[in-house]
């Protein structure tokens, strides 16, 4: 099936609901994070949201850290 | 490749007492998560701040989590934040961008024309069509030499809200790229619809794709260059404005 039409793909065929709700965004050690639930206790860090050139470079958030749900405030009550 | 470091890590500890061979460090837990490890880190607080403007920019609708995307709602309320603290002295954008929302974009491009401490971007790999507004909105823009950008016309892919005259809406939103582009960057009104209207350069479209050294020539970015060029032009804004701001104190 070929589909010819200006209207943008997310229109025409929308994203399970799901697939949202697995990536939050969530602020540990001060700093705001993407993460990704990678089991039921930890989360995985997808891409820092910070303009601080440092953040970048603290090991302990650097994108694909796991952070355990328990050390993240307000996360582990969505679950 | 982790197999071979793990190999590697257990034959170090061969000789040491068997307790850390059951856990794993944390550097090689680091290398398993994302096969790369940590610089060091610097201690003092950065005067320069650094925002990426990546992949699709997003407007109203939320893109899927695929797609790697650059939300106005993160980035303004970081460029509020980088206005208020005083510790902040310049900020580089750094542009790899698609495109997206036209609004979106604009408004990103007006916080940071408005913003007043030193700007500096630079594109590298693609500034594509309203990435134009964003790299051109900075004190002083820099294209990497492979880098490009693409110049079209605005077009009809997503919604519009409430316009009974479709075209009308349409034009007047292109004039508002056109009119803010012209206005922070040395290009001519007349050279950048040429290049927006250019036939035969994009395939079955009109528009220009503008390299390097050519966004240069029309005037649309003010040099070529990449990271050290960029920072040495933030730093020597940063001295000038700091020289202004002391002038105005006496």
């Amino acid at each position: 099936m070929i589909l010819y039409t200006t209207m943008p793909q997310e229109l025409i065929y929308p994203t399970e609901s799901e697939s949202f709700t697995k990536q939050q965004t969530v602020t540990y050690q001060g700093v705001s994070l993407l993460v990704e639930l990678s089991d039921a206790q930890n989360v995985q860090v997808i891409r820092i949201l910070s303009s601080d050139p440092q953040h970048y470079l603290d090991e302990r958030i650097c994108p694909g850290t796991k952070i355990s749900c328990a050390s993240i405030e307000g996360l582990s009550a969505n679950l | 490749m982790n197999k071979y470091i793990q190999k590697g890590e257990s034959g170090n500890q061969e000789g040491q007492e068997p307790q850390k061979e059951e856990k794993p460090s944390s550097l090689m837990e680091k290398i398993q998560q994302l096969g790369q490890t940590n610089v060091p880190q610097l201690s003092s607080d950065s005067k320069i701040h650094c925002l990426t403007i990546i992949g699709q920019i997003e407007g109203h609708l939320a893109l899927p989590p695929q797609n790697k995307t650059t939300k106005y709602e993160h980035l303004i309320p970081q460029l509020v934040a980088i206005e208020q603290n005083p510790k902040i002295e310049g900020v580089l954008i750094i542009l790899n961008t698609v495109g997206g929302d036209v609004e979106a974009g604009l408004a990103i491009s007006e916080m940071l024309a408005t913003l007043s401490k030193p700007t500096v971007s630079i594109v590298l790999g693609g500034g594509h069509s309203i990435g134009v507004p964003i790299a051109v909105s900075c004190d002083h823009s820099f294209i990497a030499e492979t880098a490009t950008m693409t110049i079209h016309p605005i077009r009809l892919t997503g919604l519009v809200i409430g316009v009974p005259a479709t075209f009308e809406y349409l034009d007047k939103m292109q004039d508002r790229v056109v009119n803010f582009v012209t206005k922070h960057s040395k290009i001519s009104e007349e050279k950048f619809k040429d290049l927006m209207f250019a036939k035969g350069n994009l395939t079955r479209d009109i528009g220009t794709n503008v390299v390097g050294p050519d966004a240069v020539e029309y005037g649309l970015i003010d040099e070529v260059g990449g990271l050290g060029p960029a920072m040495k032009k933030l730093n020597e804004l940063i001295e000038q404005s700091k020289v202004e701001d002391g002038g105005l104190i006496q």
